[in-house]
């Protein structure tokens, strides 16, 4: 379970996230929606404990962030918005680094293993990660989430980069993990992903959270009738005079 | 072509200039391509027109005639025979350092794919790619120009430096046709990272190769007095098998100048013809099957930490440089310089090694933010690791110098001594970093200038207060010297002991 009260993040005069109530429940994809600079991905680093909130409270599986960091770490999983690995470092390297250092049961990660990187066409794990494209990077960084398979997994912007079997197979396979209990937690800028997968939604803007509920309940919130999240967004977020910008180009 | 070279040049030698932590100037803002230049061919003019100056001014009290004198046997002239090893060493440089460098900077760079989307020439993003990597064969070109320019002084004076320039600028073209072809030759079966390893190695070899040199190979030649030895010598040196003689004989009027000029043109042209049609395709190594353990490590922060050393130039250089200083000053059997030297260069470079390895995990940030590791865990592996590669290689060659006895016994007790002064430039290096994490870490500079500066400074201080000051104190028998011998070293072990408990215990709370 994923859990956040009040957070607050400041850089210097500029507070990027300005207060965030959320709960995220185990069995449930929770969708982070918002436009560029929304703060989104400041949310999920506050979240994952790997950027410090200027104030507020985060609590995972029950624990609180600020007291047991390094447990929570080891019960999830965050795939970052770039993927980012030890250019000097062979996939199979990166891997054992990951599986070594979070301490997972070597023989069952290494059957899960196997089995993703045949369902991802992962074959290049002898090549040194400087030489991967951004799709390739960002396939291994999703495999070394997956192979450990944490109750609570963090994603930014998981699909990008990857080709459309590979984020077929994401969709479904972060469908079944959660169906089987594990609390998903997501961004993505691309809302047929959203409006297909996650059971919750909830819109950043400007660092604050706007709205927050299923897809029927933000649909109660348009003024304006929408029924597809994408005019619902654009709604929400005051970005909505997409027409007239058209016109006027 | 050369409009558009510049034109790229320009913005993508102001991306690099931004993304290297070298304090910006005005300058490169300004004027973008000279800076460029600057920064990239400064140490190779330096390092040449030194060269240049110190024969010059070495050979000049001696008659010029010496210097145009013909060995008997040979046809060769003194000269010649002076400046080939460097012809010789610069051109392996040379190649070495291009080729590879060529091949992972034109085959494999990230804005080539956008360069290609361009209205530009072909060839001219070939000559902006292999402009870039001047830093790579800069060193070669520091040994091949002096060569020539200095056999041209001698020659035919001032018009002869002129004419020596002129040589080398053509036997430049050709060496660079012959990278171009080697490049793409090594672009079959090499991969980016191998190709950038392979070319960071050749660069810092050079470096190697022109201490060596500079401090070996001339007065061995200079010195030989065997007459056979000297004509198999200067048969094998200025060989026409080596490119580089052509020109050098074509500067002393055995040679036509258009037969070598003519080769290299028709080189350069195939080199060009061969850029303007380069496919730019990405090629993977060819990789042997590995297969992963069936049990987990310990440590696994200590183990990655060390990979990447080992696979790192930059950090295996920093390894290395002052065991091959330390070995000029063992050939010449100064034992006490060599292991001097040795503890000198080693807390510059333990200090630069830490914040190196420190580099690689900030390269991936917010990456190992997500280990379940706290943050010291993560910092001390690269303050252990460089301390323990120092202090071990320390302890071996004083163990070695005492074993074949160029050393006294009572020396080996500075090795405690050095094993405080390796550690406190480590934690040093580290401190120094982490009070600046957000500093740019893609470029191969991770500290400023005022930095590296702060380093050497504290770091030299340290030696010099303790293994200079007792040396010195034991060496001069004068009263006076009795503070250096002990006054000086405890005050600077106190303060080192002072340093590491403080730093220590700063870093213990330190969080990004």
């Amino acid at each position: 379970m994923i859990e956040a009260k009040g957070l607050v993040k400041k850089f210097g005069d500029f507070m990027a996230v300005r207060g965030i109530d959320l709960k995220v429940l185990p069995g449930e994809i929770y969708g982070f929606l918002g436009p560029n600079g929304a703060g989104k991905t400041t949310t999920i680093r506050m979240l994952t404990g790997t950027l410090k909130p200027s104030s507020g409270e985060v609590r995972i599986l029950g624990m609180r962030m600020d007291e047991s960091e390094i447990e929570i770490k080891r019960s999830i999983g965050v795939v970052p918005d770039e993927p980012k690995i030890y250019e000097n470092l062979k996939g199979r390297e990166f891997l054992e680094f990951i599986m070594d250092i979070f301490k997972c049961p070597r023989s069952e990660t290494l059957s899960r293993l196997s089995e993703l990187c045949e369902a991802f066409g992962v074959d290049y794990l002898d090549n040194f990660a400087g030489e991967y494209s951004h799709g390739m990077k960002q396939k291994l960084m999703v495999i070394s989430v997956l192979m450990r398979k944490p109750r609570v997994i963090f994603l930014d912007e998981p699909t990008v980069g990857l080709d459309a079997r590979s984020a077929k197979i994401l969709k479904l396979l972060l469908r079944k993990y959660a169906d089987e209990g594990s609390t998903i937690f997501m961004t993505t800028h691309v809302l047929e992903v959203a409006e297909k997968m996650c059971d919750r939604i909830g819109i950043i803007n400007e660092g604050l959270l706007i709205a927050e509920g299923t897809l029927d309940e933000l649909r109660q919130l348009s003024k304006e009738g929408h029924k597809n999240l994408e005019d619902l967004f654009l709604e929400l977020t005051g970005q909505g005079k997409v027409d007239e910008i058209i016109q006027a180009l | 072509m050369w409009s558009e070279v510049a034109t790229i040049l320009k913005y993508s030698s102001l991306n690099i200039a931004r993304s290297s932590n070298r304090r910006r100037f005005r300058g490169s803002e300004r004027y973008p391509l000279l800076s460029f230049f600057a920064r990239n061919l400064s140490v190779a003019v330096v390092f040449g027109v030194m060269i240049t100056v110190f024969f010059i001014s070495m050979m000049k009290n001696q008659s010029v005639e010496i210097f145009n004198y013909v060995i008997e046997g040979t046809g060769v002239s003194l000269g010649e025979l002076l400046v080939s090893p460097w012809l010789f060493i610069g051109t392996i440089v040379f190649l070495a350092s291009a080729a590879p460098g060529m091949t992972y900077n034109l085959f494999d760079s990230p804005d080539v794919e956008f360069l290609l989307t361009l209205p530009v020439r072909r060839s001219s993003i070939v000559m902006v790619k292999n402009l870039e990597i001047l830093p790579y064969y800069s060193m070669g070109l520091a040994m091949i120009f002096p060569a020539y320019i200095i056999l041209g002084y001698f020659r035919a004076g001032w018009i002869g430096i002129f004419v020596g320039f002129l040589a080398a600028l053509i036997y430049l073209g050709l060496l660079w046709a012959l990278s171009a072809f080697l490049a793409s030759v090594l672009n079959v079966f090499m991969g980016r990272m191998v190709a950038r390893r392979i070319a960071t190695m050749a660069y810092f070899a050079s470096i190697m190769l022109l201490v060596f040199a500079y401090n070996y190979f001339m007065p061995d030649i200079t010195k030989t007095n065997s007459i056979d030895a000297l004509l198999k010598y200067s048969g094998f040196m200025t060989s026409p098998l080596f490119p580089y003689s052509w020109f050098l004989r074509a500067l002393v009027g055995r040679h036509f100048w258009w037969i070598s000029s003519g080769i290299t043109l028709l080189f350069v042209y195939g080199a060009a013809r061969l850029s303007s049609n380069l496919e730019f395709s990405r090629s993977r190594s060819h990789v042997k099957k590995g297969s992963f353990l069936a049990r987990n490590r310990a440590f696994p922060v200590y183990r990655k930490d060390l990979l990447l050393l080992r696979r790192d130039p930059q950090l295996l250089y920093m390894l290395a440089y002052p065991v091959v200083f330390a070995m000029i000053f063992l050939l010449q059997r100064e034992a006490t310089a060599a292991s001097f030297f040795y503890v000198q260069l080693t807390a510059i470079y333990s200090g630069l090694t830490s914040a190196l390895l420190l580099r690689q995990e900030f390269l991936i940030w917010p990456v190992p933010m997500t280990f379940p590791v706290t943050m010291r865990a993560l910092v001390l592996p690269k303050i252990v690791i460089p301390t323990v590669a120092y202090s071990t290689i320390y302890t071996f060659l004083v163990l070695a110098l005492l074993f074949i006895g160029l050393m006294e016994p009572w020396m080996g007790l500075f090795i405690p001594i050095v094993v405080l002064i390796i550690f406190s430039s480590t934690l040093l290096g580290a401190w120094i970093f982490l009070r600046r994490p957000n500093r740019p870490v893609k470029g191969r500079n991770v500290f400023t200038t005022v930095e590296v500066l702060m380093v050497q400074g504290i770091t030299l201080l340290w030696t010099f207060s303790t293994l200079g000051a007792i040396q010195l104190g034991i060496a001069r028998d004068w009263s006076f010297y009795w503070l250096l011998k002990y006054i000086a070293p405890v005050i600077s072990i106190s303060s080192m002991i002072y340093f590491v408990i403080k730093t220590s215990r700063k870093m213990r709370g330190f969080n990004l």
